[in-house]
């Protein structure tokens, strides 16, 4: 198992480095380029629900990202100490069809994060909120 | 994914339809660009949209909750926007959250142009 960390200030502008960061990590594991990319998008998500959310882009906080990976698993944590709330992950929070004709865009981040990994999860360690996501290989 | 290039937002009005070009990574900082675009050629009544996303690398859910703001109401008004020359990855992320089926995505500029006008 091989593990990185990376640490950026709260804010949007750190969400390409993060991008960055795990897209430039897993590389160099044979990750077929859908499942690289879907990776790098669920992180992208959960880390802009974290920094804007949670923490309302105070760039005085920090965001951490840990990154796992084997050859059967891909692991990522993001711990932020931003408002301990965890999102819900029901599968019906939302609804295409009603967002467009309602004009609404809310819920879209964390359905997609669902649908691009194989598990996420929100826990709390130490005051600390971590969002964990789960891909598998192969 | 490539290097970080920050999003450009290029457009211009073509015979009877407004072309938008989007190139570089669409995230919850930059979308606010994409946003403004579109707004604004709906506020000057451009409800025909041709969008060339050959140079899109990457859009997060701030750039597509921008369409699905507003695809409504461009249909209001029997407009309506029409993306052509997705990649690959990008055309993945629209099909995740089932947006292949209610957008009009089509692989040649044509093509999209025939789309907007049928």
């Amino acid at each position: 198992m091989d593990r990185s960390s990376f640490s950026v200030k709260c804010s949007t502008d750190s969400l390409s480095a993060i991008r960055s960061f795990i897209g430039t990590k897993l590389k160099n594991h044979c990750i077929e380029d859908t499942t690289l990319h879907r990776i790098v998008a669920a992180v992208d998500e959960a880390c802009a629900n974290a920094i804007i959310h949670g923490n309302q882009c105070d760039q005085c906080r920090k965001l951490a990202v840990d990154l796992e990976y084997s050859d059967q698993c891909v692991q990522i944590d993001i711990y932020d100490i931003g408002d301990i709330h965890t999102p819900s992950l029901s599968n019906n929070d939302f609804n295409l069809d009603h967002s467009i004709r309602h004009k609404k865009r809310g819920g879209l981040g964390l359905c997609l994060i669902r649908r691009l990994m194989d598990e996420v999860s929100y826990y709390e360690k130490d005051h600390t909120r971590v969002c964990r996501l789960k891909k598998y290989l192969g | 994914m490539g290097n970080f290039v920050p999003v450009e937002v290029l457009q211009n009005q073509v015979n009877g339809y407004f072309r938008i070009v989007i190139r570089g990574q669409v995230d919850a900082s930059s979308a606010i660009i994409l946003e403004k675009v579109i707004k604004d050629a709906y506020d000057a009544k451009r409800f025909r949209i041709l969008i060339d996303c050959s140079d899109l690398e990457y859009i997060s859910s701030a750039g597509l909750g921008v369409f699905i703001s507003f695809l409504e109401d461009f249909r209001e008004v029997d407009g309506n926007f029409v993306f052509c020359n997705m990649q690959k990855n990008v055309f993945d992320t629209f099909q995740i959250l089932g947006l292949h089926q209610i957008m009009d995505i089509l692989p040649s500029e044509n093509e999209a142009i025939a789309a907007l006008y049928g």
